[in-house]
Formats: structure tokens, sequence, C-alpha cells
């Protein structure tokens, strides 16, 4: 682990702009956002590959989708909140088509603060999750981001990549290795395993070591950077371990992974027990320290809901 | 498809994946992604394009032999003749249906005849990646779109009486995967052909291919708010590679265009949108095609061609049903008078 401490989505521009050089294909469709998707630098370097298409996410979109099925691989970087709402474009031009189109969805969650709920990324995973053959990516961290990146422009997958805006500690070790479809146990535990992706997981894991020290309560986190599809596997292990299952998302507490999570295990009869912790309001605007604190998903909020669950 | 991008699906090593389901390590095959230990499927979680390149390259084997266009044949028969062709098989297809839209696929009939038999490079060019592209931006009028590939000899004469049933290529409104080779985009949800359509050009622009664009939106379809978005964008990216096509039959589900939000003077308003803007009789096919011959001398700007048509058109001063919208089923008299029209007007 290191301390670096890093916004994923200044790795993501970086990384774009690397698998630009290696791979012609890749083109990126903006929507008037290039600052905050980190897209400038790709502009720069790749101008012919690089289209603004403007305020107006269904035409970049639809475009995006035609440039994908000549052959291309391009990237429609926009707020998550901003693209995800352009449903029937995404229905149709992309994912009926069958069109290779990389979603980049931006400030997801809370994490956008002062800008407050009209600008977050909320529903996002919800209204993504239900199309059979879509893959939905949140790295953890700059590096697993510079990863999936490279995943994703050498793959043909429609795929939505959820990247937070938020600075993030470096939670993955160097010899990592992203991979669709698994999720990274970053610490053991034997009482309960907490499952979550992007910036939770770090407060998760602090609240893990943190109720380990203080009461000794052994905690299990998962990264699950592949939401869909989602480490089955690996969750069920580590259910039938733990027999305490505690899902974390910064979405609306409804519509995100723990919506897998619960039917999977449910369909699979495991004994288990289960609790769901997310955004239970429309949220509001605020510092980002305030908002997760408010909503309880900081290091402090997630203890104390894991104490009122393992109760 | 584009011979780097080739190289490099190529040159991509085949990444151990794992089963979502067991877990177990298992390599991603080209034609399907399942796992050997507990036999979990993934759902086409695998390159589109290139299932659909592999599809149609045994699709043109199979069909070499039996599905040999006969170009002599139809480069001796007029456009006249081929639209009356289609308009016969139109009201065929939806006889069998029992539904659809009659009147939208009738008034665009001489528009995608002349493009299919005349303008775009589908009969003399073999080779997909080297095609023109259409896109029927207003789906609902697909009969039209299969008509005229049965007409070509692209796909079965028999196949028309499949349309809008279960496990038919001939959706109801034109799917992408069932006949990629001519259905290149999905259609039916309006307003978004266009933008599809720039997409497409721009790749054309960019690794520097001649195909050209060919997209046909309903006058109706207007009222889409991201079909202005395609606008101003088309306009001011200078595509000229892209030809829209207005089937401007001044009818839309609940009445008539001029009366539920109108357009006029639309050609006043394409026009300040940076387009090359040609206005025709959409029946007159000298008209049409003197359209097309403008927009491939145009350069630096798309070119939109508002085809004045009508609804349910058959003939001059005949229309089929009132040129209804939708239609439920035909009556024996409607269909054998469209019918007698259509054999007595040769």
């Amino acid at each position: 682990m290191e301390d670096k401490i890093e916004p994923i989505r200044d790795a993501f521009g970086r990384a774009l702009v690397k698998v630009g050089e290696k791979y012609p294909q890749v083109a990126v469709f903006c929507c008037d956002i290039f600052t905050a998707t980190k897209t400038d630098e790709f502009k720069k370097k790749y101008p012919n590959r690089f289209f603004e298409c403007g305020i107006a996410e269904s035409n970049a979109i639809s475009q995006a989708a035609g440039y994908a099925l000549e052959g291309g691989r391009p990237f429609v970087a926009s707020f998550s909140h901003f693209l995800t709402a352009m449903y029937l474009p995404i229905t149709q031009s992309v994912v009926q088509n069958g069109a290779p189109v990389v979603f980049v969805g931006s400030h997801p969650g809370l994490a956008i603060g002062e800008d407050g709920p009209t600008q977050m990324g909320m529903r996002d995973i919800a209204v993504m999750k239900v199309f059979p053959n879509v893959e939905i990516i949140e790295p953890v961290d700059t590096n697993e981001t510079e990863q999936v990146v490279e995943y994703l422009a050498k793959t043909r997958n429609i795929a939505y990549l959820r990247i937070g805006r938020a600075p993030v500690p470096q939670l993955t070790s160097k010899d990592y290795k992203f991979r669709i479809g698994k999720g990274n146990l970053l610490k053991d535990g034997k009482d309960a395993v907490i499952v979550a992706s992007g910036y939770p997981v770090s407060t998760s894991l602090q609240a893990a070591n943190e109720l380990k020290s203080e009461k000794g309560i052994d905690i299990a986190v998962i990264n699950m950077s592949s939401i869909k599809p989602y480490d089955k596997k690996l969750v069920l292990k580590m259910t039938e371990k733990t027999g305490n299952v505690f899902v974390v998302q910064d979405h609306y507490i409804h519509g995100g992974i723990a919506d897998f999570i619960a039917r999977d295990l449910l369909e699979n009869g495991t004994k288990t027990r289960l609790k769901v912790w997310g955004v239970t309001d429309m949220a509001q605007c605020g510092s980002r320290k305030e908002l997760y604190e408010h909503y309880m998903l900081d290091s402090n909020g997630i203890k104390l809901k894991l104490l009122e669950f393992l109760k | 498809m584009f011979e780097e991008e080739k190289k490099c699906i190529a040159e991509a090593p085949n990444e151990p994946s794992f089963c979502p389901q067991c877990g177990s390590e298992f390599i991603l095959q080209k034609d399907k992604q399942m796992c050997n230990k507990c036999g979990y499927e993934q759902i086409s979680f695998l390159s589109p394009s290139i299932e659909i390149e592999e599809s149609l390259r045994q699709q043109k084997e199979n069909d070499a032999a039996k599905m040999i266009i006969d170009k002599t044949k139809i480069s001796n028969i007029s456009l006249p003749q081929h639209a009356k062709n289609i308009r016969k098989m139109i009201i065929d297809m939806l006889c069998c249906a029992k539904s659809g839209h009659s009147g939208s696929s009738l008034s665009a009939t001489d528009i995608v005849t002349t493009l299919i038999f005349d303008e775009m490079n589908w009969l003399n060019e073999k080779d997909f990646s080297k095609r023109d592209r259409f896109i029927l931006s207003k789906g609902h009028a697909c009969p039209v779109l299969y008509s005229s590939l049965a007409e070509a000899g692209f796909i079965p004469r028999e196949e028309i009486k499949t349309l809008r049933k279960l496990n038919s290529r001939l959706q109801g409104h034109p799917i992408r995967s069932c006949l990629p080779e001519f259905i290149n985009s999905t259609a039916g949800a309006l307003g978004q052909g266009l933008s599809v359509g720039l997409g497409m050009a721009r790749y054309f622009k960019q690794f520097k291919k001649d195909n050209r664009v060919y997209v046909v939106l309903g006058d109706g379809e207007l009222q889409e708010g991201q079909v202005w978005e395609a606008i101003m964008c088309g306009g001011n990216c200078g595509l000229d590679n892209v030809v829209a096509i207005i089937d401007k039959n001044g009818a839309q589900n609940d009445g008539l265009v001029k009366d539920i939000m109108p357009l006029n003077p639309l050609d006043k308003k394409l026009k300040s949108f940076g387009w090359n803007v040609i206005s025709v009789d959409g029946h007159d096919f000298r008209q049409i095609k003197n359209a097309f011959k403008i927009a491939r001398e145009t350069v630096g700007k798309p070119t939109v061609i508002i085809a004045d048509t009508e609804k349910g058109r058959l003939g001059p001063g005949k229309v089929f049903m009132n040129g209804a919208h939708v239609i439920k089923s035909i009556l024996e008299e409607d269909y054998n008078d469209a019918i007698n029209y259509l054999d007595g007007e040769d």
C-alpha cells in the first residue's frame, strides 16, 4: 500500500492518453466537460479523435454508437448523472445495436459535494445494470483505473465506467491485476464481510481496521470494482465464512450492487444476515466531508452502522 | 473492419478470465464465453463487431451459391417498375402481418428505391466494409426496406411473409443484429438515426474511407429534440459524406404535422444550421436522382433533401387506405384495389 492520494479521474485521463497511442480506434466523444472528465490531455494529443458534441448527451451517445459500429472504440465521457439519464439512446443506439461503446460517468455519488443533488450520479448503477450485455466497472484507486482503461481499450464489450472525484489512497498492491468478474479481498476477517466499490472501499477498510483494534471485531473487506459481472463466488465464500454481509454503496440505497448480491444469496439458499447501506434520501449539497458524515458513509458512520448490524 | 484494429484485437493476448459463478479460470473464446467447469455461459459479453464480422462471413459463404444477384435482370428494370414491385410487396407483407405502417412505407418507397437501386453502391459492392450505409431512422417504415431487399435479391421473396412474426429476421421495427449488412442501425424509437449516421460518417472521414451515409427521417420525427442536436452538430462539423432525406409526408400518428407541430419554413431552418438543402418532389425519380448528384458534388457541408411525399402513395392521385399511418388489418377490397391498380399501371 502507498500513501499517494489522487483522484481517480486524473489517472483516467492519463491512462486514456496512453491507450490512445496503442489503439488507434480509441476515440473520445465529449459533452462540454473535458476539464471535469480529464479528457483534455487526450484532446491535445489526438485532436482528430476527440469529438466535442457540446451539451447534447443524446447526440454524443448515438454518434459514439455509429462510430463504434464501424470499428471504433469510443469513450463517451460526461457526468454520470447526465450521461445515464439519456436512457433511450443508450438503450437503442448502443445496447440494442450492440455498439461497443464505453460510457464514462464521472462524479458519481456524494463526492461532488457543494454542487448538490442535480449533479450527483446517484442512480447510474441502477439504470445501467439491467442490460444483459453491459459491463459495469468502478475502479478503487489510480493503479486499478489504469488497468481498467487498458482492459476497456482492448476489449469490445459495452461498458459503463464509473470514475470517482474524491482523492483516494492506493489500496491495490503493485502486483494486483484487474480482471473482469473478479473481486479483490483487501482484508480477511471472520465476523462479517463488507462488499463495496469506489470511494466507500477505503472508508470501509478504515472502519474495519478500527473495529479490529478497538473492539477485536474481525471484518473482511472486498473491493468489488467489477460490479457487473460481480464476483459471486467470492461473496458466497465470504458469506459462508462470516454469516454477515454488509454492502456499502455511494449510490441510492436501492438499485446498487446489493440488489445482485441479495438476489444471489436468496437464490443460492445461503443462510446469512444482510444489511445494505447507501444514500437513503434525494441527497443535498454540502462539503464532501460533511456529506459523507451526514449520510454515515465515512469510516465513523460505517463503523456505527456495522456495530448496529452486528448487535 | 479497420486493419489496425484487427491487428490490435489479434495481438491482444487471451486474457485468463474467471467464471462469475464458480470462479474457476477459463479462457475467453472467440465464439462464446463459457465455463468448462460449471457450464455458466455469459450472455453476449463478446465483441458484437467480431460476432457480426464472423456471421457476415459465414452468411456470405452460405448465400453465395443460392443468392447471387442477377444484376442484368435488375438493371433491365426501371426505377418506377422496381418501386411498383416494392409497393406490391409492402401491401402483401402488411396483409400477412395484419398490422404495420403502410402510409409511411409507401410514402418513402420512391426514395428508398432510388437509394438502393441507383444511388448507393449496394448492388455493385460485395465487400461490406466498402458499402455505403443506410439508416432508416423512421424505423416504422421498415416494410419498404424489407421489400426493397427482396426486390434486389438480398433476401428471399418468400421471407417477406414473416414480417412481425416470431423468430423472423423482419422484426416490426428494424433490428440490426437480424440483418447487419442491410439494417445498419436499429431503429424504432425515433430521433436517433441521424446521430448514429454522423458517428459513422466521422469514422469514415477519420480513416479516409469513401463510404457515404444515408439517413431517412420522417417529418413528424423532427419533433424529437435529438434530431436538432444532430442537425446542429452535422452542420458545424461539415460532414459532407452524410445525406439526410426527410420524407415529408405531412402526417403523423395523431393527425397532420401542420396541426400538431408546424414545421415550415423547414428549408430555411435547415439552411440556417449549415446544411446544403435541396427540396424535391419525393415521387419524381429524376428530381431525387438529381438531388443525390448535387449532394455528391457538395463539399464541406452535409446535404439534407426535403422530399415532399404523399402518405400511403400508390401512384398519381391514388393512395392506399386513405394514407393511414397504422393499419390493423387490410380489407380484401382495399387489397384487390391496390394490387389491381399497381398491376394495371404497367
